[in-house]
C-alpha cells in the first residue's frame, strides 16, 4: 500500500507537461518522483515554497540523516519500505570500527589504515568500511580531546563522537570543527545539552534509550521544540539469549511504526555489536560473534552499526551482505553477452565459456585479469541465470552456445576448435561437441583455477 | 456588590487574584503602589507559566500491528512406532502466522529445524569442513551415526550423489539399500536427497521411498524438469513428504506445488525450496523470493502455504568460505560465519528448515534459535559498557 499516490504528487507538480525534466508529462515526473528516479529539483518551473512543499510530501518516512561533510559524506535512513522487493532499500548502513581514547597513537593508526585500505571488489563495486567511531573511555576531557584531534588529522571520512556526556562530546565537535559528526548520544537525562551542541556545529544527534516511548519522546521533543530532525536512533542492542529475541523484535516494531507514519519514530536506526565485546574471554569468539550479529542487524532494518573487529574475516561477510541487502531489486541482473578479450590472446589462444549472470560474469573476468592470461571468453546470453540454474532449465545447451559462436564468428578468431566449458556444466559436454562440432574441455569448479588447468591442460 | 467592609473580606479570603470586569473609572490621576510582594506574585506566575510551556511532551509507544488471514501449514517429518515408522521422534515445521521474527505481531509456532548433510560416498570437501568428517566420509551409516552422537543432528539429509552418472552413476536399487542401513543406524527423521541429475533422480527416489516407507521422510526433490508425478504417487503410496524445488521463482513456485497437489499430494506434505544463493553470489534473491512467497502465504495463497527449506550448505560454493587467502583471514572462521550467515539471512526471511553441514556454522544458529525459543539465564552486559570495552 503506497504511502502517497501519484495524484497528490501531481496536484503539486506545475501540470504544463513542458518536458524540461526529460519527461513526457507531469503524470509521468510524478511516478519517477514516488521511486526516487528523480527530484524535485529536475523540474525547473517551481517556486522555492511550491518545492519545498513537494520536498516535504515527498519526505521518506524514515528520515534522510547526513554525517561527515563535502564529498565523504554518507547518507543514513531515507527508507520508504519494509521489504526490499517492495521498492528497494536506498542508503546502505554504515559501518565504522571503533577506536577509544584509552589506546596508544600507534594503534589507533592502525585502526585508521584499516579502515582507509580495506576493500573488495564485487560485481564491478569497491566495498569498504565507512567511518570511524571515537568512544571516550578515560572520562577525560582532554584525552578524548587529543584523541579526536589525532583521528581528525589522518582520517578525512566521517566521525562518530561517543559519550554520555555533553561536556566531552563538545570537546570533540569544537576540535572537529565543520565536519558534522554524528553525536552519540542524547539521552533522557542531557539531551538538552547535547541539542545545544549539535544546532551549533550543525552536527547530526544519536537519541539512546532502552524505553522505546522514552526514544519517541526524546527524539520528537528535540525536533518538534529545536527545530532539529537530523536524529538516529539507537534502541540498544542485546547480543545473547531473550535479550537478543526482543531487539530483534524492537528494530522490527521500530521500522514498522516509522514505516506507517509515527513522526515520533521517523528516524534511521542504530545499534552497537561491539557489546559482544563486554566482558570478551578471547578475540576470535567475540569477533565472530560480532560479526554474526551484525549480520542479524544488517538484516533487520539497522542503517548504522558500530563495531570493534577488525579482522578481514569477520568484517568480509558484512560488506558483502550489506552489498547484496542494498542491491536494487529492479535492476537486471544480466551482464552483455559477447566474445570478451584478455590479455593479447592470438589465433591460438583458449576459448572459455560462461553465462551472462553478471555476478558469474564479474567474478570470470576478475579471475581471468588476476592471472593475467591470454584468452577470449565468450558470455553466453542465459537471461542472467548462473551456470547451474541455466544448465538445469535448459538455457544454457549446445545449441544456444553455437549460436552465440556463430553470433560472436569466433570461428574467425581462433585456428582450433576446443572449447572450455565450468565443470557446473558438464554434463552438457556431449551435447555442445554434437551441436557445435566443437571439441570441449571440461574446466575447473571455480573460476579462479582457470590459470592452473589451462597451464596443465592447455596444448595448442 | 456590598459596602460591607467584613462581607468583602469574607468573600476575597484566600482568593489570590480578582479580575473585575466592565468596569470604569473616573479619574484625573491615579495612583498605583505596587506592594514588593505583589511584584513578586507576579514574577512567580510569570516563571510558572514558561515552565509550562517547556514541558515535554510525552510520546507513548504502541506497536503497530497488521492482520493476515493466512497461516502456514505444518509438516510432519518423521514418524514413530505409533505413527507407523522407526524414528525415536516426529517433528512439526512451519504453522506460521505472522512473518519471520516479527513477535509483536504473534508468537512463533515451530522450532525451526537444522538438517546436517551426509554424503553416500567421499566427495571434494575443503579441509575446513573435511576436518570433522574425514574419518567418516566413506560410510554413510558411520557418518550419520557421527552427525547424531557427536554433532547432536536432531534431522540429517542423506545426498545419494553417488547415483550421478558423472560420479558413480549408482542405481537406484543400490541407493535404496544405503537409505535402508542409515534408517536402521540412526533414529532420528531423514530428508533423501538425489544427485541433481534431472532424469535420474526421479527413479533414485522412488526407490529410496519405497525402502523408507512409512518414515515420513521428505523426498528431494520435484522440479518441474523433472518426472514429478512419479515422485509425488511415491511419496503418497509411501506416506512422504516433497520438496518442492524452483529456483527463485514464486510463480513458479506456487504452479510446482499445484501441480503436486494435483498428483493428489496433501498440502501439508509440501515443503518449498526457492534456492539458496549463498552470501555474496544471490543471496538477496533469496531474501526477496522467500518474503514474497511467506508473505503471499500470509496474505491467503493456499498455495505458497507451506514451510520453507533453505539449503544453507550451498554457502560453500562461495570461494570466500574455503579459498586460503592472508587477506582474508584463516578459513577456520571465515568458512563456519560465511555458512552461519547465509542461514540465518534465509531465517529472516521465513526458513523452517535448513540443510547444514559445518558444526560450528550449525552452533552458531541453533543459538540464535535457543535465544527466541528457549527461557535463557545467559544475561546481557549493560549496554553502554561498550564504551568501555
Amino acid at each position: 500500500m503506497p504511502r502517497i499516490t501519484a495524484i497528490q504528487v501531481y496536484e503539486l507538480l506545475p501540470k504544463k507537461n513542458c518536458g524540461a525534466c526529460k519527461e513526457p508529462s507531469c503524470m509521468s515526473l510524478a511516478l519517477k518522483l514516488l521511486t526516487r528516479e528523480k527530484t524535485p529539483f529536475n523540474c525547473p518551473n517551481l517556486t522555492e515554497a511550491e518545492r519545498g512543499a513537494l520536498l516535504a510530501l515527498l519526505r521518506p518516512p524514515v528520515r534522510e540523516v547526513v554525517i561527515g561533510n563535502g564529498d565523504k559524506a554518507v547518507k543514513v535512513g531515507g527508507e520508504e519500505v519494509m521489504y526490499r522487493h517492495e521498492l528497494k532499500f536506498f542508503n546502505p548502513c554504515v559501518i565504522a570500527i571503533d577506536v577509544s581514547d584509552l589506546m596508544s597513537d600507534v594503534e589507533i593508526k592502525n585502526r585508521i589504515d584499516f579502515v582507509r585500505n580495506f576493500s573488495v571488489e564485487r560485481v564491478g563495486q569497491k566495498l569498504y568500511l565507512d567511518g570511524i567511531a571515537i568512544r571516550c573511555a578515560s572520562s577525560d576531557k582532554n584525552k578524548f580531546g587529543n584523541a579526536v584531534k589525532f583521528v581528525s588529522d589522518n582520517f578525512d571520512g566521517p566521525i562518530i563522537l561517543c559519550s554520555f556526556n555533553p561536556e566531552i562530546l563538545r570537546v570533540g565537535a569544537d576540535t572537529l570543527k565543520d565536519r558534522k559528526p554524528l553525536l552519540y548520544a542524547a539521552t533522557k537525562d542531557n539531551w538538552k545539552d547535547v541539542v545545544k551542541i549539535a544546532k551549533e556545529y550543525n552536527a547530526p544527534i544519536a537519541v539512546y534509550s532502552q524505553n522505546l516511548s522514552e526514544l519517541g519522546t526524546i527524539a520528537s521533543n528535540i525536533e518538534n521544540s529545536e527545530k532539529f530532525d537530523q536524529i538516529i536512533l539507537d534502541p540498544c542492542i542485546n547480543a545473547v539469549g531473550n535479550g537478543l529475541r526482543e531487539t530483534i523484535n524492537n528494530f522490527t516494531m521500530l521500522r514498522k511504526s516509522a514505516i506507517k507514519g509515527v513522526k515520533e519514530l521517523g528516524y534511521p536506526l542504530m545499534g552497537v555489536p561491539a557489546v559482544a565485546w563486554v566482558n570478551s574471554d578471547d578475540d576470535i569468539t567475540s569477533s565472530y560473534y560480532e560479526s554474526y550479529l551484525s549480520s542479524i542487524m544488517l538484516g533487520r532494518f539497522a542503517s548504522l552499526l558500530i563495531v570493534h573487529s577488525k579482522e578481514p574475516w569477520s568484517i568480509l561477510p558484512l560488506i558483502t551482505l550489506r552489498q547484496n541487502i542494498y542491491t536494487d531489486p529492479r535492476t537486471e541482473p544480466e551482464a552483455k553477452p559477447g566474445l570478451f578479450v584478455f590479455g593479447n590472446p592470438n589465433e591460438n589462444s583458449p576459448v572459455i565459456v560462461t553465462t551472462n549472470f553478471s555476478l558469474t560474469y564479474f567474478t570470470v573476468s576478475g579471475d581471468l585479469r588476476k592471472s593475467a592470461i591470454n584468452c577470449y571468453l565468450l558470455v553466453v546470453s542465459t537471461k542472467g541465470l548462473a551456470v547451474d540454474t541455466s544448465v538445469a532449465t535448459g538455457e544454457l545447451s549446445g545449441s544456444k552456445i553455437k549460436e552465440t559462436l556463430q553470433q560472436f564468428e569466433v570461428e574467425k578468431k581462433v585456428n582450433h576448435k576446443k572449447l572450455v566449458i565450468p565443470m557446473l556444466a558438464s554434463r552438457i559436454r556431449g551435447d555442445i561437441e554434437d551441436q557445435t562440432g566443437w571439441e570441449v574441455l571440461v574446466g575447473p569448479r571455480d573460476s579462479s583455477q582457470i590459470a592452473g588447468f589451462l597451464r596443465d591442460n592447455w596444448r595448442n | 456588590m456590598t459596602n460591607d467592609k467584613s462581607e468583602l473580606e469574607r468573600i476575597l479570603e484566600g482568593v489570590e487574584e480578582l479580575e473585575i470586569e466592565n468596569f470604569d473609572i473616573d479619574a484625573e490621576e491615579l495612583e498605583f503602589e505596587l506592594l514588593p510582594q505583589a511584584i513578586y506574585k507576579a514574577i512567580t506566575k510569570a516563571n510558572t507559566t514558561t515552565r509550562k510551556t517547556e514541558e515535554i511532551k510525552k510520546f507513548n509507544f504502541v506497536p503497530l500491528k497488521d492482520q493476515y488471514h493466512g497461516k502456514i501449514a505444518e509438516l510432519i517429518l518423521g514418524a514413530t512406532k505409533n505413527e507407523g515408522g522407526t524414528r525415536d521422534y516426529s517433528l512439526k515445521i512451519g504453522g506460521e502466522t505472522v512473518p519471520p521474527f516479527y513477535f509483536f505481531e504473534g508468537s512463533p509456532v515451530n522450532r525451526p529445524v537444522i538438517a546436517h548433510d551426509i554424503f553416500d560416498m567421499a566427495i571434494g570437501l575443503p579441509s575446513n569442513l573435511k576436518q570433522f568428517y574425514e574419518d567418516v566420509m566413506d560410510d554413510p551409516v558411520e557418518w550419520a551415526k557421527k552427525q547424531v552422537s557427536e554433532f547432536n543432528a536432531e534431522v540429517i539429509t542423506l545426498h545419494l550423489v553417488s547415483t550421478d552418472p558423472n560420479l558413480k552413476n549408482a542405481s537406484p536399487e543400490d541407493s535404496a539399500v544405503i537409505v535402508e542401513d542409515v534408517l536402521r543406524a540412526v533414529k532420528v527423521p531423514l530428508i533423501i536427497s538425489g544427485s541433481g541429475n534431472s532424469e535420474k533422480d526421479s527413479d533414485v527416489l522412488v526407490k529410496a521411498a519405497e525402502a523408507a516407507s512409512g518414515e515420513k521422510c521428505i523426498l528431494s526433490a520435484a522440479s518441474p524438469s523433472m518426472d514429478y508425478k512419479k515422485i509425488a504417487k511415491s511419496a503418497i503410496e509411501h506416506k512422504h513428504n516433497v520438496l518442492s524445488l524452483v529456483s527463485m521463482d514464486p510463480a513458479g513456485m506456487k504452479q510446482m506445488n499445484k501441480n503436486l497437489i494435483r498428483e493428489g499430494l496433501a498440502a501439508d506434505r509440501i515443503v518449498m525450496d526457492p534456492v539458496t544463493g549463498a552470501l555474496g553470489y544471490g543471496i538477496e534473491y533469496t531474501i526477496s523470493t522467500m518474503e514474497r512467497i511467506r508473505l503471499s502465504a500470509l496474505k491467503g495463497d493456499k498455495d505458497l502455504a507451506m514451510p520453507i527449506l533453505s539449503g544453507a550448505s550451498n554457502s560453500w560454493s562461495a570461494r570466500e568460505a574455503w579459498l586460503e587467502d592472508q587477506n582474508l583471514g584463516p578459513r577456520e572462521y571465515r568458512g563456519p560465519l560465511w555458512e552461519a550467515i547465509t542461514a540465518t539471512t534465509a531465517l529472516l526471511s521465513g526458513a523452517d528448515i535448513f540443510m547444514m553441514i559445518h558444526p560450528g556454522a550449525i552452533k552458531t544458529v541453533k543459538s540464535l534459535i535457543d535465544s527466541v525459543f528457549n527461557k535463557s539465564e545467559e544475561k546481557n552486559p549493560d549496554y553502554e559498557d561498550w564504551l568501555k570495552i
